[in-house]
């Protein structure tokens, strides 16, 4: 065929779903469309409080949407499907395009900060980490406020589609466990993925909301208790105050944080189960047991241990335990003091737990509950085997066998998690940080926690003071740590861009 | 190897427009149900000191008291609006 006959739609480049970065452009614009016009909450916000920075909101919300526009407008083909590889390109991509826009409104308004602190706050907030480069938070302009709890609870949302929709049909890290029918297209297409994620959305509007509102029962005021809430419900732990929620110094702001926390630590899909067919389903589940199980576990023996070695009465004693140990299993990263005073056994005790995790399916992030199961299943099948060659076992969790691909995916995932960790320690300790900063970076990065360890980035320090590389390498680890390692690794992979 | 799986694109497109769909059209429905209670209990304190149960500009004295009864009440009525919606759209599932 000759080059004259050839029409522009035979061109492979350009041709429908073969056109691999057009449909991710695509999906990067209807992304953008949405943020840009998130930011114009901030603008009513900052007007409301007659702000001057509401115009560099607006002035971001419009370009950010006129970008977004274009992107969309330019790559609309009539896409019919996309294949794994795509999925792949689009969560990674919007997961780096969404902190990059989403650090605009930081670099404009009269904060000061370079791009690099831009950025970081930016990706803290996106991945629900929770670090941040920012002081002086308490008389900081409300928008400015406002839209890093909209970036966190922007955050939650994508992690609660990618944990229900995306990562079980891409099989990352055992994820395959968790198959939803639902978004299921490969050969029983049931058509009703719009209508769970319209129900998963409910649910999460709905949840912050009543989280709103309780915390302002608390006694927070209603912009505090709208902030606190778009940061419990996505457990991401950005806070309107330096002091974060140790500023209020309420038992009842505390207990109803640590109840929401929780709750956005369970599986989300269990919600709707809850709301269906009752509450028989939450507490049947492995996995909620096991969390609640690790949650008990820890807070019961470390109430006692801070009882008796301080100063606070058992209820504070419980209250902050309660509130410190949820935060940081649940990678919320709150704080209402600084626990890292309590003693050597709690600094090592939080520094462990931060690699725990809340449920899969849920804002929650870090190894995650599943896995551990996962882990004890499959070595005490590996003991029954030893005694017992001959024999054959059949390892179930939650209904679902325990296949050697799934056993094979958790190791091959926690592996691949610490070697990270050991990485991105090593490079931050290259970079001139002192062990424990470098290692409570590392780990609070990965498991995306928020706080570290120690008087720089410790409960009571933040991120501000490390070197610019730092904070790239320690953006990378949220990244890495948000879409489940994998993810991110199999781009760099030469196999990944073959056809 | 990758897994042999294709999204559905239409399903991811009309998925997130439901989202933000779903997102707008709560958020509306818990104005309108805080706002409706809201001048509800305004209406029903001014019915009650007019019917000489409450004490003249009640609501000046106790408005902590009012504000917070009314929280309450919303709380509970959004609740039961959030778990008839999800038990409308979850209908006839198979969860």
């Amino acid at each position: 065929m000759s080059l004259t006959n050839k029409t522009p739609l035979e061109i492979p480049a350009l041709n429908g779903d073969n056109d691999n970065l057009g449909i991710v452009f695509f999906n990067i614009g209807i992304f953008l469309i949405i943020l840009g016009l998130c930011m114009f909450i901030p603008v009513a916000v900052d007007i409301n409080s007659h702000n001057p920075d509401w115009r560099v909101f607006a002035l971001c919300g419009g370009l950010v949407t006129a970008i977004g526009g274009l992107l969309y407008l330019a790559n609309k083909r009539n896409y019919k499907s996309l294949s794994v590889k795509q999925g792949f390109l689009i969560t990674t991509t919007t997961w780096i395009t969404i902190p990059l826009v989403g650090s605009l409104p930081f670099i404009f308004s009269d904060l000061d900060i370079s791009f690099t602190d831009a950025f970081f706050e930016a990706i803290s907030g996106v991945t629900t980490t929770g670090s941040t480069v920012l002081s002086g938070l308490d008389g900081m302009p409300p928008g400015i406020l406002i839209w890093r709890s909209l970036l966190q609870w922007l955050g939650g949302v994508g992690i609660i589609v990618m944990g229900i929709a995306i990562m079980p049909l891409l099989k990352i890290g055992g994820m395959q466990l968790f198959r939803t029918e639902a978004f299921d297209v490969s050969e029983n297409f049931i058509p009703r993925s719009t209508k769970l994620a319209a129900s998963l959305s409910v649910l999460y509007v709905g949840l912050t909301t009543m989280c709103a509102t309780a915390l302002t029962l608390a006694g927070m005021t209603p912009f505090e208790a709208i902030c606190h809430a778009l940061t419990t419900i996505s457990t991401g732990g950005f806070s309107t105050s330096d002091a974060s929620i140790g500023h209020f110094d309420s038992a009842a702001i505390d207990y109803v944080i640590s109840i929401f926390m929780v709750v956005g630590s369970i599986p989300f899909v269990l919600y709707l189960k809850l709301m269906h067919s009752g509450p028989k389903y939450v507490f049947c589940d492995q996995q909620v047991r096991g969390f609640l199980l690790v949650l008990a576990s820890i807070i019961g023996p470390l109430s006692i241990y801070l009882y008796l070695n301080s100063d606070y009465n058992l209820a504070n004693s419980f209250r902050y335990v309660v509130f410190n140990v949820i935060s940081v299993i649940t990678g919320t990263g709150y704080a209402s003091t600084d626990y890292t005073l309590w003693g050597n056994l709690s600094a090592v005790i939080f520094f462990f737990i931060m690699f725990i995790g809340g449920c899969s399916g849920s804002t929650s992030c870090g190894i995650k509950i599943f896995r551990f199961q996962i882990m004890i299943i499959t070595i005490k099948n590996y003991l029954k085997k030893y005694f017992y060659p001959n024999g054959i076992f059949v390892s179930k969790y939650n209904n679902h066998k325990v296949t050697d691909t799934v056993s094979s995916s958790v190791f091959v995932f926690i592996f691949l998690f610490f070697m990270s960790f050991i990485f991105i320690s090593l490079c931050l300790i290259l970079l001139g940080l002192d062990f424990k900063t470098a290692i409570s970076g590392a780990g609070t990065a990965l498991s995306n926690v928020g706080p570290g360890i120690g008087n720089v980035i410790g409960p009571a320090g933040n991120f501000e003071t490390l070197p610019d590389t730092a904070k790239w390498v320690l953006s990378f680890a949220m990244l890495l740590g948000r879409l489940e390692i994998l993810s991110v690794l199999v781009l760099m992979s030469t196999r990944f861009w073959k056809n | 190897m990758l897994p042999d799986i294709k999204f559905s694109f239409k399903e991811l497109k009309y998925s997130i427009f439901y989202m933000v769909l779903s997102v707008f059209s709560l958020s509306l429905i818990a104005f309108i149900t805080f706002e409706l209670e809201y001048f509800t209990g305004i209406e029903l304190e001014s019915f009650l000191e007019f019917l000489g149960v409450l004490k003249n500009n009640w609501i000046e004295t106790h408005g902590a008291l009012f504000l917070h009864s009314i929280q309450i009440l919303f709380l509970i009525t959004f609740f039961a609006e959030v778990k008839i919606i999800i038990s409308r759209m979850t209908r006839n599932w198979t969860l």
